[in-house]
C-alpha cells in the first residue's frame, strides 16, 4: 500500500468514528440543543475528514478544489441550520 | 453487484419501509428525503447522471421540502391519517400499481441495450451531442412538451385552492447572511447546469429545481430581491413561458423544417438552449408556487 492510500484510509476511519460518534449523540442525547451540539460538531468534523480522505485520491489539484468547495458549502449550510434549530428550539422553550 | 450496491439497496428498502410505517407524519417525510438521497446515489451507481441530479434535486430536495410543508401544516406530531378500508383500498392499488410497474421493468431489460445503441448512431442526425438531451428534446420531444404542459395544469389547480395561512417570515440576520452567499451561488449552479445540459448531464429539470431553491430560500430570508412575490404579472409570465416557447419553437422553426417539433439541423443547439432555458424558469416558478407561498396574502 503506498503512503498515499494509507493516509486515506485512516482519515476514513476517523471520519467514520465521528460519524458514528454524532449519530449516537443524535439518538441517545436528551435535547434539542444537545442533539445539534453532536451533529454540527462531530458530523462536520467527520465530514471534514472524509473530504481530506477523498481530496488525496482526486489525482488534480482541480478536483480536490471542487471537494474543498463541496465541504465549505456543506459547512455553511450545516452551521446555519443548526443555529436556526437552535434559535426556535430557545423560542419555544422561553 | 459488490457489497457497497447490497449495503446502498438494502439501506434504500430500509428507509422506504420506514417512510410507510413512521408514526409520526414529520418523521415520514425526513425518512423520504433520505430515501431519496439514497435513492439518487443507486442511479449515480448506476451511471444514470442525469436522472441522479434530478432525483436528489427534485426527489429528494423539492418534494421533500413540499412533505416536511406539508406534515407541519397538518398539525402536531403523531397524527397519521388512513387506518381503515380506504387506506387498505389505497395500499392495495398502490401495491397492483408497483407489480404492474415492476413487471413492465423487467420485460423490458433485453431491450434496453438496443434503445441505447439506437440513441447512439441517431445523434450525428440529431446534431445534439448529449444523448439525454437527444431523447429529452428532439427524438421524444413530444413527451417533454406534454409534461411541460402537465405541470401547467397541474400548477393552475394548486393556485385554485385557498392559500395557507402562515405565520409572517421574520427578518433573521445570520439567515439572510448566509443566503445573500448561497442564494446568488444557487442561481449560478443552475445557470451551469442548463448550460452543461447540452453537453453532459444536466437540463432545464435540474437547474430548475436548483433555481426554486435559490428563490424560496430568498424569500425564507426575507431578503429584498423577490419579484415573484411582488409581481403577479411576473410570476403567471414566469409559469407560462416554458410552454408557450415550446410550443412556439415546435411550431415555428417545425414549419421551417417541415415537420411539428422538428429542428432546423444549423439551429438546433441555439434552440434547444432557448427551449431549456425557458423550461427551467417555469419549472422554478412551478416549484415555488405549489408551496403555496409563490402568492403574497
Amino acid at each position: 500500500m503506498n503512503p498515499l492510500d494509507a493516509i486515506t484510509w485512516l482519515l476514513l476511519a476517523a471520519a467514520g468514528t465521528f460519524f458514528t460518534a454524532g449519530t449516537v449523540g443524535l439518538l441517545r442525547l436528551p435535547d434539542t440543543l444537545t442533539r445539534i451540539h453532536a451533529l454540527t460538531k462531530a458530523d462536520n468534523l467527520g465530514l471534514g475528514l472524509a473530504a481530506a480522505a477523498l481530496m488525496l485520491q482526486a489525482g488534480s489539484w482541480a478536483g480536490a478544489g471542487e471537494i474543498a468547495l463541496i465541504w465549505l458549502l456543506a459547512l455553511l449550510a450545516s452551521a446555519t441550520a443548526g443555529y436556526l434549530i437552535a434559535h426556535r428550539a430557545l423560542d419555544e422553550r422561553d | 453487484m459488490n457489497a457497497t450496491d447490497a449495503i446502498v439497496a438494502t439501506a434504500a428498502v430500509a428507509l422506504a419501509a420506514a417512510v410507510l410505517l413512521a408514526r409520526d407524519l414529520r418523521a415520514a417525510a425526513m425518512s423520504f428525503v433520505a430515501f431519496g438521497l439514497l435513492l439518487a446515489l443507486i442511479w449515480a451507481r448506476l451511471g444514470a447522471a442525469d436522472v441522479a441530479l434530478a432525483e436528489a434535486a427534485i426527489g429528494a430536495g423539492v418534494t421533500g421540502a413540499l412533505l416536511i410543508d406539508a406534515a407541519a401544516q397538518l398539525a402536531g406530531p403523531g397524527r397519521r391519517g388512513g387506518r381503515g378500508p380506504t387506506a387498505l383500498a389505497v395500499g392495495l392499488l398502490g401495491g397492483a400499481l408497483a407489480l404492474v410497474l415492476a413487471h413492465g421493468a423487467v420485460s423490458l431489460a433485453p431491450s434496453a441495450g438496443e434503445a441505447s445503441r439506437l440513441v447512439a448512431a441517431s445523434l450525428d442526425a440529431a446534431q445534439i451531442v448529449h444523448p439525454v438531451t437527444a431523447v429529452l428534446l428532439s427524438f421524444r420531444a413530444y413527451d417533454t412538451l406534454l409534461e411541460v404542459g402537465v405541470l401547467l395544469i397541474a400548477v393552475v389547480a394548486a393556485q385554485a385552492a385557498p392559500p395557507v395561512p402562515r405565520p409572517p417570515l421574520h427578518h433573521d440576520p445570520v439567515l439572510a447572511r448566509v443566503a445573500g452567499v448561497t442564494v446568488p451561488l444557487a442561481v449560478l449552479v443552475a445557470v451551469y447546469l442548463l448550460w452543461a445540459g447540452a453537453t453532459r448531464s444536466g437540463g432545464a429539470f435540474q437547474a430548475g429545481a436548483v433555481l426554486a431553491g435559490a428563490l424560496l430560500l430568498a424569500r425564507f430570508a426575507a431578503l429584498p430581491f423577490d419579484p415573484l412575490a411582488t409581481r403577479p404579472v411576473l410570476r403567471r409570465a414566469m409559469l407560462a413561458l416554458g410552454l408557450a416557447v415550446f410550443i412556439a419553437v415546435a411550431l415555428g422553426a417545425g414549419g421551417a423544417a417541415g415537420a411539428v417539433l422538428a429542428y432546423p439541423a444549423a439551429w438546433t443547439g441555439a434552440l434547444v438552449l432557448v427551449i431549456e432555458a425557458a423550461l427551467m424558469l417555469s419549472i422554478a416558478a412551478s416549484l415555488v408556487a405549489l408551496f403555496g407561498v409563490g402568492r403574497p396574502q
